[in-house]
């Protein structure tokens, strides 16, 4: 590839750099002039946390060839401020305003609201959520972020200043105080795990398995151990420990060995010199496998006929409850509503992507990682490296959200065993669309319900059949199941309750934790049924939640009695006061 | 036409591990100069849990929060607190941390309550003294006494050790028994404008009442209904997960895989209930999960409410409304 020398100004400095023709903007920055504020969210366009601004205007860094900043100028989150007590008025009130949560999102957004107050300093709330439509947080919900933007602008043209009311007393709690690790977010200097780098690190890439549901019956890395740069090709044979892991039940293999169960499974993970030798040796990894015929639906998964994606059978987990008598209950119902309902499978799309760095620090064995649980993490990585665990220690990077999607292992025993085989340290950053293929997602659930109530609109009876999507490994499954069933009714006192709930595997990507573990898809089946009741017994939405919901001395689906602490009623009559 | 409706929906969310031990520790270390110091393993993702926890710190010590840092979350220095899932770090490390903290006020009023010569029970901690209740002019410098304990060669540090009161193993068959220390509660109101003719639908607002047992740091709560809401929202009409027949995903990119934009984001009220919750750290208890919860199903609510039909799954879209319309207007004319 053919260098050019450009020539740009780069936060107020100029700067002289030779690149190649296809480096990108991004690349140049992060990697060649260590300005690591700017994030790789997606890597093609459709995130923008990489936005900088070229000569002023949002460009998107990881699609923008780095020749064409010659003879412009740049600006990155690092020239908003040069030190925390000069920060930029955007800077200020997005601390001010509680906008920045995980911070991966923020250095981006910073800069299309800056580009957009330099073209117009009083924008509406409209045309400020027009100038970020383009940078995806998954944290904040934009409220906040538009209303800091807004109060920067008010500060920019030197007008009132809107402040905000301190709550709470003299205390240390009920204070609306300002996040520790505020400051370095919106400077672009906090240190996600992709942003940290050691002398003579090298790179890691992954072999996924192509197939859902397969039987391995050889791995050839010779082609991919010939490739220049290539320093190790690391297979099931290459873990020292027991090659199996999982937060409850340990189902998964490290890498797969025997067989494979998702489109994405980890088979081999290639160490190279630079991460795209990695990449490229990845592809001439050679796995033989025997393909064997896929289960996708958890309905039929579980039947006792299905054939066994596991050797323990298809059915990961059933929890029950049962309280009072169900049949009972349904013979005092007056009014009985029965309801099917289906959701989807989600995903986290936190805006950080996987990354980890490991390496030796004497004989400890060190990694630095997304996380949402360091010692757990510590705990697997030394069952792999056969290790104590007193000789593994993780530090939690920066993490870029992680809404349960950060709590399973993904790639920091990936790097933890490059590095204990080669003794160097190792690299890992996962694509958008890695992420994507290989993360845990929310389970998609298969739902039926009948409940019975009075006529007066007192519940009797709740039955509910709840079948869990698990995907090909157990992961939080069980507890997500069980959770699922503990709180299946939603908030209400019902007398007899029947619930099934079925966690199933089939080779589908895995199911695991995700925000609401099950209650984000139960209640919009089990909440209509409350408002069908209710319109079947004359009574409003807020009525029939007003006679069953939760108080002190309410029984739950598990027979716990209540007895303080309970503000069920008091949110629903918050909420009933909107409604008038 | 256009129509609007008003939907709702209530949730409760049991903080931490369902039935099953999940304990935190902390370490709390009160300095020479009475600034303080939290280790405690706990993750924070951006949620705001070290931020929450100093203040916990600063509360059970009288201190301002501003004098306390914390490093979590590398465990080397920082004890195991368990992952940061099931809304528990408020609840389960923030007790952890309140209890490391109290160890420290125990010996500094034992030692107060002696140079003072006052009864212990009389004596309190707040703003950086200790000082006999009701009269404050009669007080000691928490940094004094710190340093007064050093030169007889006293630390001033603390362990706190917490696992939610969940006694037992559910049962079995039955699913009896206690399997949260704690719950938090939510209702949502989500406001949506439904054409009748076409099934598109706008939601114009969504209301969000959540009982945290106590609002540690307000803001950060709000910030979490926020956030969570509007992921509830991307849950309920955009967003799904889809795969080929072979297994293979179709959704491989935040171009496929849609998300909420600031151009879908709506308006959010959030109402803070303080219903104390007596296990919890200072009463409080989590608010990370429970926001994103009802969300959908309030929509789904909402939509009934505007034009009669119920939708039987999730993502709620146009086509799916425009479905159940078509199929209810056919129902109508027979």
């Amino acid at each position: 590839m053919t260098e050019r020398s450009i020539t740009f100004t780069l936060n107020g400095f100029k700067q002289t750099v030779r690149v190649p023709e296809n480096l990108l903007l991004l690349d140049l920055l992060r990697e060649d002039l260590g300005l690591t504020g700017t994030k790789r969210g997606c890597g093609v366009g459709e995130c923008s946390a990489c936005t900088v601004l070229v000569n002023g205007h949002p460009v998107a860094s990881c699609i923008y060839p780095a020749v064409k900043v010659d003879g412009r100028t740049v600006m990155t989150v690092e020239g908003l401020a040069r030190t925390q007590k000069d920060l930029h008025p955007l800077q200020t009130w997005f601390l001010k305003l509680g906008a920045v949560q995980c911070g991966f999102c923020i250095p981006g957004i910073l800069l299309s609201a800056k580009a957009l107050l330099d073209r117009n300093p009083s924008p509406t709330a409209e045309e400020v959520r027009e100038a970020i439509a383009g940078n995806l947080c998954r944290c904040a919900g934009y409220q906040k972020i538009v209303e800091a933007v807004l109060a920067a602008a008010d500060e920019l043209r030197g007008e009132s200043l809107p402040s905000r009311k301190e709550t709470g007393g003299e205390g240390a709690l009920g204070r609306s105080m300002l996040k520790l690790d505020g400051i370095p977010k919106v400077m672009g200097t906090a240190q996600f795990a992709a942003d940290l780098k050691r002398p003579g690190m090298l790179f890691g890439a992954m072999v996924w398995s192509p197939y859902p549901h397969a039987r391995i019956i050889a791995i050839d890395t010779d082609p991919a151990l010939s490739a220049e740069g290539v320093a190790a090709v690391l297979t099931a044979k290459d873990i020292p420990g027991p090659n199996s892991y999982g937060t409850i039940v340990k189902d998964q293999s490290f890498l797969a060995a025997q067989k494979v169960r998702y489109v994405g499974d980890p088979v081999a993970v290639v160490i190279a010199k630079e991460e795209n030798v990695a990449r490229l040796a990845a592809e001439k990894v050679r796995v033989n496998y025997e393909v064997l015929p896929p289960l996708f639906d958890p309905r039929e998964a579980m039947k006792p006929e299905a054939s066994r994606i596991h050797d323990r059978g298809n059915i990961l987990i059933h929890s029950k409850i049962r309280k009072g008598n169900i049949e009972e209950g349904f013979r005092q119902a007056d009014v009985i509503v029965e309801k099917s309902f289906t959701t989807q499978t989600v995903e986290h799309a936190y805006m950080e992507p996987e990354a980890a760095l490991a390496f030796w620090d004497g004989e400890m064995l060190v990694v630095h990682c997304c996380s949402q649980g360091p010692h757990y993490h510590r705990q697997e990585i030394a069952r792999m490296v056969n290790l104590p665990v007193s000789k593994v220690r993780v530090i939690q990077a920066t993490t870029g959200g992680g809404f349960g999607g950060k709590i399973d292992l993904s790639l920091q025993h990936f790097v933890a065993l490059g590095t204990f085989v080669t003794g160097k340290p190792v690299k890992m950053v996962w694509t958008r669309e890695e992420s994507f293929r290989t993360s845990t997602k929310r389970h998609a659930f298969y739902l039926n319900y009948r409940v019975g109530a009075t006529r007066q609109g007192r519940l009797t009876a709740a039955y509910a059949e709840i079948i869990g999507n698990t995907g090909a490994y157990a992961s939080f499954g069980p507890a997500v199941i069980t959770r699922s069933a503990t709180m299946a009714l939603g908030p209400y006192d019902c007398p007899n309750v029947h619930v099934d709930a079925y966690g199933i595997y089939t080779n589908t990507q895995i199911s695991g934790a995700m925000r609401g573990f099950g209650a984000p898809q139960m209640s919009p089946c089990h909440e209509p049924i409350v408002d069908e009741i209710a319109r079947q017994c004359g009574l409003s939405p807020v009525e029939m939640r007003r006679i069953n919901i939760l108080r002190p001395g309410s029984s739950t689906v598990t027979q716990q009695i209540l007895t303080a602490g309970v503000g069920a009623l008091e949110t629903l009559e918050k909420i009933a006061t909107e409604m008038k | 036409m256009k129509r609007i409706g008003r939907g709702i929906a209530s949730i409760y969310f049991g903080m931490g591990n369902t039935a099953k031990p999940n304990p935190s520790s902390a370490y709390v270390e009160l300095l020479e100069d009475g600034s303080c110091v939290v280790r405690c393993g706990a993750a924070d993702l951006g949620q705001g849990s070290d931020t929450a926890l100093c203040q916990i710190a600063a509360e059970a010590l009288g201190l301002s929060p501003e004098r306390v840092s914390i490093k979590s979350a590398d465990t080397l220095v920082a004890p195991e607190a368990g992952v940061s899932s099931a809304s528990r770090q408020t609840y389960v490390s923030g007790n952890a941390v309140r209890l490391a903290a109290e160890q420290i006020r125990e010996l500094l009023l034992r030692e107060a309550a002696e140079e003072m010569e006052a009864p212990r029970e009389d004596l309190t901690m707040k703003s950086d003294l200790i000082f006999v209740k009701g009269s404050p002019s009669k007080n000691l410098r928490v940094r004094d006494l710190c340093q007064r304990l050093r030169a007889r060669g006293m630390l001033t540090s603390g362990t706190g050790s917490f696992n939610p009161p969940t006694p037992e193993a559910l049962n079995p068959e039955t699913g009896a028994g206690i399997p949260y220390g704690a719950y938090s509660y939510a209702t949502q109101m989500v406001e949506v404008e439904v054409d009748t003719e076409t099934g598109e639908f706008e939601i114009l607002r969504v209301v969000a009442a959540h009982d945290v047992g106590r609002a540690i740091n307000p803001m950060a709560i709000e910030a979490q209904i926020e956030g969570g809401v509007i992921m509830g929202l991307g849950y309920a009409t955009m967003e799904e997960m889809r795969w080929d027949g072979e297994g293979n995903l179709l959704t491989s990119n935040f171009g496929t895989y849609l998300i909420p934009t600031a151009m879908d984001s709506v308006p959010v009220r959030s109402i803070i209930v303080e219903e104390p919750e007596p296990t919890g750290p200072f009463g409080a208890k989590g608010t990370g999960e429970p926001p994103a919860c009802p969300t959908a199903a309030a929509l789904v609510n909402a939509i009934y409410d505007a034009v009669g039909v119920t939708i039987p799954s999730l993502p709620v879209t146009a086509e799916k409304v425009y479905r159940a319309l078509k199929t209810k207007r056919l129902k109508g004319e027979k």
